[in-house]
């Protein structure tokens, strides 16, 4: 019996899930947006059940510790299928619902069977809010498990499922990133600011440099400038004295002037007593044998013989008393 | 980041992007403050998503939460 019955709820099974494929009712729930971080999360199942409990340990070792809504509903008799899918149409209605996770434990198909019930599923499948089902055991198949988002085998993958970010390690992956962040960001900081600092250094260096250089400078031009001064006086004294000689040669030449003139004048004056003149005039000289001048009767007389200088030449000349003219 | 991140996956995938980017030392000055403005931001976006998650299991009845949704309609 029982396994005729269980064949024939396999047949109708079959049946079923081939016509909710055909009509892509598979494919609607896997293609939502599931939150990975949901705020609520509503849970269908028995109120006494051990999923239950399951269900929230999965959820606190993901780190997760927000609000979970149940909706209790009997799972395994012919008013379960109708209340299940009253209650997670409930669930869906409200807008703080992000996911909605459907669980009992595991069963023969026949205690499984409202979970494959065609309304039931057709229900989950048309909803926008995504389901997360776990029915029964690894190995059961129940139909609310093709129409669901994700078809999970334990309350405890539900949970996973439920919430996709583990919420433990995604802190202290986040704790990691924001010391990264602040390590690197402030060690760049810190790096420019000591190239920053000796940057600001730099012109100081080079303005006490610039400064020493310019002080060198201005002792240079300060002693090149005395000594300037010095050069100059020396020159303006040279240049003095260049002018006194001049001014003195000036008057020196103005003074050889005249008494050139006045040694010209005297030199005519004196060839105009030359003896030389006189005797052009056609007068002669008489000398001795010396060549003295003899100036007197008596000195020719004691001479006895003269010589008679004319200007064209000398001729002898005797001294007679007897031809004297007395 | 002057927009809300699309996700906590994306505003971590960025954030790492952003590490990346500052440990490779090839961002300049003005760069480096940048991301580091925006890895704060997203840093402090991730954490409240956590929290927002953190803040204490709490289990309610399905009428319950009916009874807070009338209490509070504007709530979402």
């Amino acid at each position: 019996m029982r396994l005729a019955g269980e064949g024939d709820l396999l047949a109708r099974l079959e049946a079923l899930r081939k016509q909710l494929r055909a009509e892509g009712l598979f494919e609607l729930q896997r293609q939502l947006a599931r939150p990975r971080l949901p705020k609520t999360i509503g849970v269908v199942t028995a109120e006494g059940g051990a999923a239950r409990r399951d269900l929230i340990a999965g959820l606190r070792r993901r780190g997760w510790a927000s609000t979970v809504v149940w909706a209790f509903a009997p799972v395994q008799d012919r008013r379960a299928a109708p209340a299940i899918a009253a209650a997670i149409q409930e669930l869906a209605a409200a807008p703080a619902v992000e996911a909605i996770v459907v669980t009992r434990g595991g069963g023969s198909l026949a205690d499984l069977w409202a979970f494959c019930d065609e309304t039931l599923c057709r229900t989950v499948a048309m909803l926008r809010v995504p389901v997360i089902s776990a029915v029964g055991h690894e190995r059961d198949s129940t139909l609310i498990d093709d129409v669901a988002a994700v078809a999970c085998s334990t309350p405890t993958h539900a949970a996973e499922a439920a919430v996709p970010l583990d919420c433990l390690a995604a802190r202290g992956a986040l704790t990691r990133s924001a010391a990264a962040l602040q390590r690197v960001g402030e060690g760049a900081v810190e790096a420019r600011s000591r190239h920053l600092v000796a940057l600001a250094r730099g012109p100081a260096r080079a303005l006490r440099r610039e400064r020493a250089a310019l002080n060198q400078k201005m002792r240079e031009v300060r002693a090149a400038s005395e000594r300037g001064l010095g050069e100059r006086r020396a020159f303006q004294r040279r240049l003095a004295s260049v002018v006194l000689v001049r001014a003195a040669r000036r008057a020196a030449g103005a003074e050889a002037q005249g008494r050139r003139e006045a040694l010209r004048r005297a030199e005519v004056a004196f060839r105009a007593h030359e003896p030389e003149r006189t005797l052009e005039r056609g007068y002669a000289l008489a000398e001795d044998a010396a060549g003295e001048p003899v100036a007197s009767a008596a000195a020719a007389r004691g001479a006895g013989r003269v010589r008679l200088r004319f200007a064209d030449g000398r001729v002898g000349a005797r001294i007679d008393e007897d031809g004297s003219e007395g | 980041m002057s927009e809300k991140p699309e996700s906590y996956e994306a505003a971590v995938e960025r954030l790492e992007q952003i590490i990346d980017r500052l440990d490779s030392g090839q961002a300049g000055l003005r760069e480096t403050l940048e991301l580091c403005r925006e890895g704060r931001e997203l840093v402090t976006y991730c954490s409240a998503e956590l929290d927002a998650v953190s803040e204490g299991l709490e289990e309610l009845q399905l009428d319950e939460l009916a009874a807070r949704l009338e209490a509070a309609p504007s709530e979402g």
